[in-house]
């Protein structure tokens, strides 16, 4: 492997990890006030 | 966690990420001077991964005093987070033992205890799989990461010790053992990577609370129908 | 009577309940034994002496199948009084302490008696190149002590769980790997002339440690995860 390419794509890899996880929780998070809010509507 | 913080931790960490490819100078006594850099983003992951750990058995510790739910969920978020950082840390640095030491898995010492690790805390999510009842759940499975965390001490600080490592050992925290640009620049790093951990952290355990109170919601719903209600 | 000596007793009545318990069915000592040889002779006969398999490899072997053998057979101590509802009786009789100790004490008996039946028809039929004896049996006798150190604690976990014999094996491993690897590495040693107790000594340490560190944390939780 091209070794720039190495040393290049980790921190994005780091990131990607990290932001991935946050934006999941964030729409978890999302869905599951909407649905609370639903149910508390009804 | 306020907008303002999380702005000014994605500006730390990116300011840290280019001054790591342009203000720090290539090492010295790499295979590839250049591929040092990755150093920076692999060590603060490692470390990491046993403060959740290790906050992992914290909570753990603190649920079987107080009994309190809340503990037990930030046990539970604590070794999540942990295996996330645990993975990074084996991603960046089978990238680096490529570069290094010419190929992506070695069994070096080090490998092979974070990879034990994270079967270690893979069984206490399994444990926590297992049991049903919530109470029982959070009391075992604390019970679980207590007596596992000898083995992931062991695992960390004396496993790499004991065998020949390829990694070097003592670096991190004595004087002479880290370029002082490199010091900066990793602990740098390591300041936002901690920054983000308390916003998985926080977020995480909102999460956890809106489950339970939808979770509870229904529960009560449920005992509202009638019994006979189904054949 | 003093205290100290008030859990040391029912340690022992647990100990001897246990036993005889054990003499009259032998339900774990069957299960152990057997798994051990069954796996011991089909490994003898795949690695036969012609086959050329390194020391190290047999060392490794050897204490996978301690390992599996003590997961066949070390959760029956709290298994089986869930199982036949005597775990109630024995909560109100004996203090946590004192239930702990017990069945401790009766499964390092069970592992020793594990290892002095296996461990010898082992070296026969790999052919096993033992140099330094006395390093390999004391290397055998910590790791084997330290695994039932290890594992009791959780079968107590297991037992209020669960599908309890997938679970076993699942939570022992982690706890148990200490051991395990340091056991492997000092048995290396005893079967090499070049290493001895000079390349064992740390990890003899080492087992000495692990056992002083797990059965204090295992005191600690069996309370919680005993009482209900």
């Amino acid at each position: 492997m091209n070794p720039l390419v190495a040393y290049m794509i980790t921190p994005l890899l780091v990131w990607a990890g990290i932001f991935g996880y946050l934006l999941w929780l964030d729409m978890r998070l999302k869905m599951l006030e909407k649905r609370l809010d639903e149910e508390a509507r009804q | 966690m306020s907008t303002t913080t999380k702005v000014l931790t994605g500006v730390w960490i990116a300011a840290v990420t280019v001054a790591a490819f342009t203000w720090l100078p290539p090492a010295q006594g790499f295979r590839n001077p250049e591929s040092a850099r990755i150093v920076v983003f692999h060590v603060p992951c490692a470390v990491l991964t046993f403060i959740a750990f290790m906050a992992n058995a914290l909570y753990s510790w603190k649920y079987l005093r107080s009994r309190n739910p809340l503990a037990d969920a930030k046990a539970n978020i604590s070794a999540e987070l942990g295996m996330l950082f645990a993975v990074l840390a084996t991603v960046t640095g089978s990238l680096f033992a490529m570069e290094q030491w010419g190929s992506p898995w070695n069994w070096d010492p080090r490998e092979t205890s974070i990879v034990m690790l994270m079967l270690v805390y893979a069984a206490y999510f399994v444990l926590r799989g297992s049991v049903e009842e919530k109470s029982k759940r959070a009391r075992l499975s604390a019970a679980y990461a207590l007596l596992a965390f000898p083995a992931m001490v062991f695992l960390i600080w004396i496993f790499p010790r004991i065998v020949e490592s390829l990694h070097p050992t003592n670096t991190l925290f004595s004087r002479t053992g880290l370029d002082p640009a490199y010091r900066v620049t990793l602990w740098g790093f390591f300041a936002g990577l901690v920054s983000v951990y308390v916003w998985m952290f926080r977020l995480r355990l909102r999460v956890e609370l809106a489950e339970a109170r939808l979770r509870e919601r229904r529960h009560s719903e449920l005992e509202m129908e009638p019994i006979g209600a189904q054949p | 009577m003093s205290r100290s000596s008030g859990w040391a007793r029912e340690a022992q009545a647990v100990f001897a309940k246990d036993c005889l318990l054990e003499l009259r069915t032998r339900v774990a000592l069957g299960a152990v034994v057997l798994f051990a040889v069954t796996s011991v002779v089909a490994a003898g006969f795949a690695l036969a002496p012609p086959s050329g398999v390194a020391g190290d490899v047999k060392a490794a072997l050897l204490w996978v199948v301690i390992f599996f053998a003590a997961v066949a057979g070390l959760s029956r101590v709290f298994v089986v009084e869930e199982e036949t509802r005597t775990a109630d009786a024995l909560r109100l009789a004996v203090s946590p302490v004192g239930v702990f100790v017990g069945k401790l004490a009766f499964n390092t008996v069970l592992m020793w008696v594990l290892c002095a039946l296996t461990v010898p028809l082992y070296l026969v039929l790999l052919e096993a190149p033992v140099v330094h004896w006395g390093l390999f049996v004391v290397v055998t006798f910590l790791g084997s002590t330290a695994l039932a150190c290890a594992t009791t604690a959780v079968a107590a976990i297991v037992a209020k769980a669960s599908m309890r014999g997938a679970l076993f094996g699942v939570l022992s491993f982690p706890v148990a790997l200490p051991p395990l690897l340091v056991a492997i590495h000092g048995t290396k040693a005893a079967w090499m002339a070049n290493a001895g107790w000079r390349a064992a000594i740390g990890d003899i340490q080492v087992l000495v440690g692990f056992m002083l560190v797990i059965v204090p944390a295992s005191l600690l939780v069996f309370e919680h995860i005993w009482s209900d």
